[in-house]
């Protein structure tokens, strides 16, 4: 397996590349971050399983309403978006927008199986009770039938699903599956005759999409709502006499009713879950659509969400995010230690970020996501992309840094490179085995004594209970795995077919990624880019300091030890500045001035933040040098 | 026997091509037998050599000898049905200046526009006036400031926005009244019976100036050349617009409230957007032009009504100008299928971009409306790879994309996809045959929404097609297929020249176009010919006062401007009942321009014909008509 594995990772250039990816999260997340797609009551258990946009499935206590939280459901990586209890509530099946369908024990609440059959995403699951059969159906156009004790496919069957010129969201069907009620996004609820197959009665009291669906096995009576966020019961057989049951905050995503119809639990697309009570109604008074005193009835009951992310910025360090929740709290995060480091509250999201902002540049090293309400940051890397300033192009290993700015103990002018650092980091229980042909490149470099940089840097400390994820670009999810747990043998096992090569290079072979080089012309004052000019094009490591290129020129002016090439313009010059510095060297350090964009640059500035902040433009920097005779050189800032 | 001829730089002392006359005579088998051969074998032709007309207009005799087998096949249908003496022309002709037949066609096309000439009239007369009085400020400011005002560029900044484009402005105005200055030198020759082809050069060298593709004697794209026209009959409209409200003038019927600066900024913006973007193309090449006009979130059906009312008020402001009769909206609505939330953006176009299509049955006008409609309002769903990115969830999602008309302009030009694009490869012309109806059903928002065809408050009918043969877009032929309607009626009401007492003589005489009953006298000189019998219905008659004298005064003093004197088309027709006066069809194929029968056409457009000639409808022209 492993020699051949790994050949056709390498020749498959053309294949999806592999990402890694971590949530910033708490250990313990005992409440929904984002929207809830789906809920499932169990009256055996009194219990009520929520499925949630934060890709977490989570059990509430339905008995004791003030701390309902029982269990957390973690497997998926993406938007959870249906779930079925089966097997007389022993069973859930969850469908994830992460191309998978889960099987898990729950009472016990851990993933048993995973089916991996789609292609897109996983949007329905509807079941068959007395078959014991679920089936599945994703934005592939493909349907797939489940016999959920043997949990195999039993036809995997790509039936396409003929698109409605509105979309069908919600569907319920009676007990004896002779009538179908059908919630659409133009608004309207039909009642259809299976037998007849014909619809027989339009409900249109909503405005905008109808997107939950619930009603008695009598089919009396339906409870709908959607995104115009009321909640309505109408009466089947009479289909004028509509009630009001209230209005919630935000567009109803699902309606669980008990099984007796007292009550409805709510999930909407923020994280909270609202329970209706419906036998206490009394009135059964028509609402009128535009009537604007609507009594909005309080929920009876709310199981609390947490807020969910709603913005970020990404502070110029590459290190530090600034981002703002649903409720308009401000924190800050660090990726590099993988945690929340400050809270700032309700401030301004705007003036926060100038506060902030610092005159520096470091490439783009990894990408956010926003998706499941929290922070999810994405790691890649590109082996044959030229990677230049100014691209969007996010390349893991672009992030050089020096070692101080880090505050690992090092000597300070090191340069350490921050995908390394977390890699090391997240993968650091990892016992990856290593490859035959990765052994001979590792002798092969203890031989020619290339010591990797890093190896002697010591590592960051990140929290354990980071959930750590490998993904295909473009959307399916191949492995999750919380990092203290890759010790482990099966997680071992499977790091090893899923790590991909880019990361195997970095941390096993200690190959050092490659410094990202500016190039740039350095000219004499005055003097235009020409054709002459342009061969002296020089090139340098993104990190340099500007001081580094004055002590460049001072070199040039001087015509001392580098046999490379004097600047013509300057050799005509150098008669009579040579006496002149000879006398006085250290002086001339400080008087030569280089200037990008008619602005004297701070020694102190590296290239890389001059060209991005400075020189703005994608074609060649151009600085100038001069010298600045007058004696009055730049004061330096910190 | 093709003769050279010396062509004069004056336009007015052009002689008419002298082997035309010979030519046209020919109706013997064998040349009709030499000329369908010819056809066919153009149809297999696929290198572009032979359409190729490289030179300078000294070496015209090649442009003549493609014109001339064209000719020949025409003049041999025409004579034998209709009984006309082909040495007269119903309308004057253009000459074609050596490639120009893409400028021709669209000439043609162009004055036979529904209430264009009209429109085209008092823009020229608008633009005149105020530039005359333009320079006349310049000068007093020049005087009073006392400073070097050389350049043009020194305005204050009330007129600052002029400064940049003073230069581009005068070559757009230019362009405006050469192009008027055509069009009335045309009816002046139509007027005094001049049927000699009349020479374009005077236009195409202003147009020139405005965009330099047009320099050399290629030949261009008909397209091309219709989508610059417009473009600067926009920014002619735009500036005097502008320049309205700007000077406080007294203003066309159309209200210029001072809509507040914020309108102004808008359409300065655009405006400035626009000139920008022209000077970078040099020309617009896509159906859509740059004006992005607004981007809107719409929440459910409610859209967001301050941008729409702003929107609207742009629009009404300019109806009447000429730039909006062929400035249509049209909306991008993506709807994320899970949020539903619906994002729209709004775009103008001054025609539509049509793929090809074929269809068995093509006169089924039903099944032909809604071949049209279902390829030009389009939808589609971006999903698997192709996922959109909504911001309310933060992530890729399936969408719908759809995209509808909210307005079609008053004349609709339909571009047919004949060639991929690539301007400049060798791409292979599309001769699918399409169909072209003489009706079209509208496809604006408001009209898709009532089911029954016949009870939409307007349709499209079609005025014009532009027909190209050949291999590629910038070689081949054009030719100009119109049709002649009474534009009497723009000029009857129109108050824009009210006469005065003193000039009863000329300007508030009425001239007619002929209708089917003849008009034309030939024995009568001067105007009196096209004058004609009224009946006295047609105009208001006054208050039962018998005196015939005061209805004549009466008569006189109905409002009429200038423009039909001035530049309107005169058609010269013989009586005959197969014309019914709406549906007269002229073919005009650079000098020759003949009469054509509507059955004629229909059969020119039907699938079978298009199998033996080479001449495929490229431009469809469309005016709306009121049901």
């Amino acid at each position: 397996m492993l020699p051949a594995h790994k050949k056709i990772q390498q020749t498959n250039t053309s294949s999806k590349k592999v990402m890694l990816s971590f949530v910033i999260r708490d250990e313990l997340e005992p409440r929904h971050r984002a929207g809830i797609n789906s809920l499932q009551y169990d009256p055996l258990t009194n219990r009520l399983y929520s499925a949630g946009r934060d890709s977490i499935v989570r059990t509430w206590d339905c008995k004791n309403l003030d701390k309902p939280y029982l269990q957390s459901l973690e497997h998926h990586t993406d938007w959870v978006n249906d779930i079925i209890l089966c097997c007389g509530g022993k069973n859930l099946i969850s469908a994830s927008s992460d191309t998978t369908v889960k099987v898990w024990n729950a009472h016990k609440g851990f993933c048993m199986s995973t089916l991996r059959t789609h292609k897109d995403y996983v949007r329905a699951l509807a079941y068959a009770r007395d078959l014991e059969r679920v089936a599945s159906a994703g934005l592939d156009k493909a349907i797939f039938l489940w016999d959920i004790n043997t949990l195999t496919a039993l036809t995997a069957s790509n039936n396409t699903v003929t698109s409605h010129s509105d979309n069908v969201k919600a569907l319920i069907m009676n007990r004896d599956g002779t009538q179908c009620l059908s919630g659409s996004s133009d608004g309207t609820i039909k009642l259809w005759s299976l037998g007849q197959q014909q619809c027989m009665v339009t409900i249109r009291i909503h405005k905008e999409g109808v997107w939950a669906l619930a009603a008695p096995e009598s089919f009396s009576y339906v409870i709908s709502a959607g995104r115009d966020r009321r909640i309505y019961k109408t009466d089947l057989r009479n289909t004028s006499n509509t009630t009001l049951i209230t209005e919630e905050q935000n567009s109803v995503l699902k309606i669980c009713p008990y099984p007796d119809f007292s009550g409805i639990w709510v999930s909407t697309d923020e994280s909270n879950i609202n329970f209706y009570s419906l036998s206490e109604r009394s009135d059964a008074s028509e609402m009128e659509d535009d009537c604007d005193l609507i009594p909005i009835t309080p929920p009876k009951a709310t199981i609390e969400g947490a807020p969910k992310i709603k913005k970020y910025h990404i502070l110029n360090d590459k290190r530090h995010i600034l981002t703002q929740d649903s409720q308009d709290n401000v924190s800050m995060y660090d990726v590099l230690q993988i945690k929340k480091i400050e809270e700032y509250g309700t401030v301004n999201f705007e003036d926060l970020v100038k506060e902030k902002f610092k005159m520096m540049y470091i490439p783009n090293w990894f990408s956010v996501d926003l998706k499941t309400g929290e922070i999810t940051f994405h790691f890649v890397h590109y082996q044959f992309l030229m990677i230049n300033l100014g691209q969007e192009e996010n390349d893991c290993f672009s992030a050089w840094v020096a070692g101080k700015d880090v505050g690992l103990l090092n000597p300070p002018d090191q340069r350490v490179n921050y995908g390394c650092l977390l890699l090391k980091a997240l993968l650091e229980h990892w016992r990856y085995t290593v490859m035959e042909d990765e052994k001979e490149e590792i002798s092969k470099d203890q031989n020619s004594g290339n010591a990797s940089t890093y190896s002697a840097i010591g590592t960051l400390q990140i929290p354990q209970y980071i959930p750590m994820i490998l993904t295909e670009v473009g959307n399916r999810t191949l492995y999750r795995v919380i990092v203290r747990d890759c010790g482990g043998q099966s997680e071992t096992h499977i790091l090893n077919e899923t790590i991909p090569d880019w990361i195997r290079e970095t941390l096993i072979l200690k190959k050092s990624p490659k410094f990202i080089k500016i190039s740039f012309y350095l000219l004499p004052p005055n003097e235009l880019l020409t054709k002459n000019t342009k061969k002296d094009k020089l090139v340098a490591n993104d990190f340099v300091q500007v001081q580094k290129i004055i002590e460049h020129v001072s070199e040039k002016l001087c015509g001392s030890e580098n046999s490379g090439t004097t600047y013509p313009s300057v050799a005509s010059n150098s008669e009579k500045i040579n006496p002149f510095v000879q006398e006085n060297q250290a002086s001339l350090l400080e008087s030569i001035e280089i200037l990008c964009n008619d602005q004297i640059l701070d020694p102190n500035l590296e290239l890389r933040t001059v060209k991005y902040h400075i020189w703005k433009s994608s074609t060649d920097l151009t600085l100038y040098y001069r010298i600045n005779k007058c004696g009055i050189h730049f004061s330096q800032k910190n | 026997m093709t003769v050279l001829q010396m062509r004069g730089t004056d336009e007015e002392t052009n002689q008419p091509p002298q082997k035309k006359r010979r030519l046209s005579r020919l109706q013997s088998e064998d040349t009709r037998q030499s000329v369908e051969a010819w056809v066919a074998s153009v149809n297999n032709i696929t290198s572009v050599d032979r359409f190729q007309m490289p030179a300078a207009p000294d070496t015209m005799v090649n442009g003549y000898g493609l014109n001339d087998t064209f000719q020949q096949v025409h003049v041999q249908r025409s004579s034998e049905e209709n009984g006309y003496s082909d040495n007269v022309s119903p309308i004057a002709p253009l000459l074609n200046l050596g490639n120009t037949c893409f400028l021709n066609s669209v000439l043609y096309t162009l004055r036979f526009a529904p209430s264009f000439l009209h429109k085209l009239h008092h823009l020229n007369s608008d633009s005149v006036t105020f530039m005359k009085q333009l320079n006349a400020n310049k000068q007093d400011r020049t005087y009073s400031l006392g400073r070097n005002l050389g350049k043009a560029g020194c305005w204050s900044s009330k007129d600052s926005f002029l400064s940049v484009n003073s230069c581009t402005e005068m070559k757009t105005q230019t362009v405006i009244s050469k192009l008027h200055h055509l069009y009335s030198s045309l009816s002046v020759n139509e007027l005094k019976d001049r049927m000699e082809p009349f020479q374009p050069n005077f236009f195409l060298h202003a147009l020139r100036d405005v965009n330099p593709i047009f320099e050399g004697n290629q030949q261009h794209d008909a397209h091309e050349l219709l989508v610059c026209l417009i473009d600067i009959i926009r920014e002619a409209c735009e500036l005097l617009y502008q320049q309205n409200s700007l000077m406080e003038r007294p203003t066309p019927p159309s209200s210029t409230s001072s809509a507040g600066s914020t309108l102004k900024s808008v359409m300065r913006k655009s405006l400035s957007k626009i000139i920008r973007s022209d000077k970078r193309t040099g020309c617009l090449r896509e159906n859509h032009s740059e004006g992005d006009i607004k981007k809107c979130l719409m929440n459910g059906d409610s859209m967001n009504k301050e941008e729409t009312n702003l929107y609207s008020e742009e629009h009404n402001l300019n109806q009447n100008t000429l730039f909006e009769d062929f400035r249509g909206v049209s909306s991008l609505r993506t709807t994320c299928l899970e949020c539903e939330q619906i994002t729209e953006r709004k775009e103008t176009f001054c025609d539509i971009c049509v793929p090809i299509q074929t269809i068995e049955n093509y006169d089924d006008k039903k099944a032909v409306d809604e071949l049209y409609k279902s390829i030009i309002v389009t939808e589609e769903y971006l999903t698997n790879c192709n996922k959109y990115w909504c911001e309310k969830c933060y992530r890729y999602n399936e969408a719908k994309r759809c995209v509808k008309y909210e307005r079609l302009p008053r004349l609709l030009t339909l571009h047919l996809k004949r060639f991929s694009s690539g301007f400049g490869s060798s791409v292979s012309k599309v001769n699918e045959h399409m169909p072209t109806p003489f009706t079209l059903s509208c496809f604006c928002e408001e009209c898709l929404e009532i089911e029954r065809t016949d009870e939409r408050p307007h349709y499209y009918s079609l005025y014009a097609i532009i027909m190209h043969i050949g291999a590629t877009i910038a070689s081949g032929h054009y030719i100009a297929y119109v049709r002649t309607s009474d534009s009497t009626q723009d000029c009857l009401f129109c108050t824009r020249d009210k006469p005065k007492t003193s000039s009863l003589s000329r300007g508030s005489s009425i001239n007619l176009i002929c209708n089917n009953s003849s008009i034309i006298d030939k024995s009568s000189t001067g105007l009196s010919k096209y004058f004609c019998k009224l009946s006295s219905k047609s105009f208001n008659g006054g208050s039962g006062n018998s005196n015939s004298k005061e209805q004549d005064v009466r008569n006189r003093v109905t409002p009429t401007c200038k423009s039909l004197d001035c530049c309107s088309v005169r058609v010269r027709c013989i009586s005959n009942s197969d014309h019914d006066s709406n549906q007269i069809w002229l073919e005009c194929d650079d000098e020759t321009v003949r009469i054509l029968s509507s059955q004629e056409l229909t059969e020119m457009l039907s699938p079978t014909s298009s199998k033996n000639s080479a001449l495929t409808p490229y431009l469809l022209f469309y005016a709306r008509v009121d049901s």
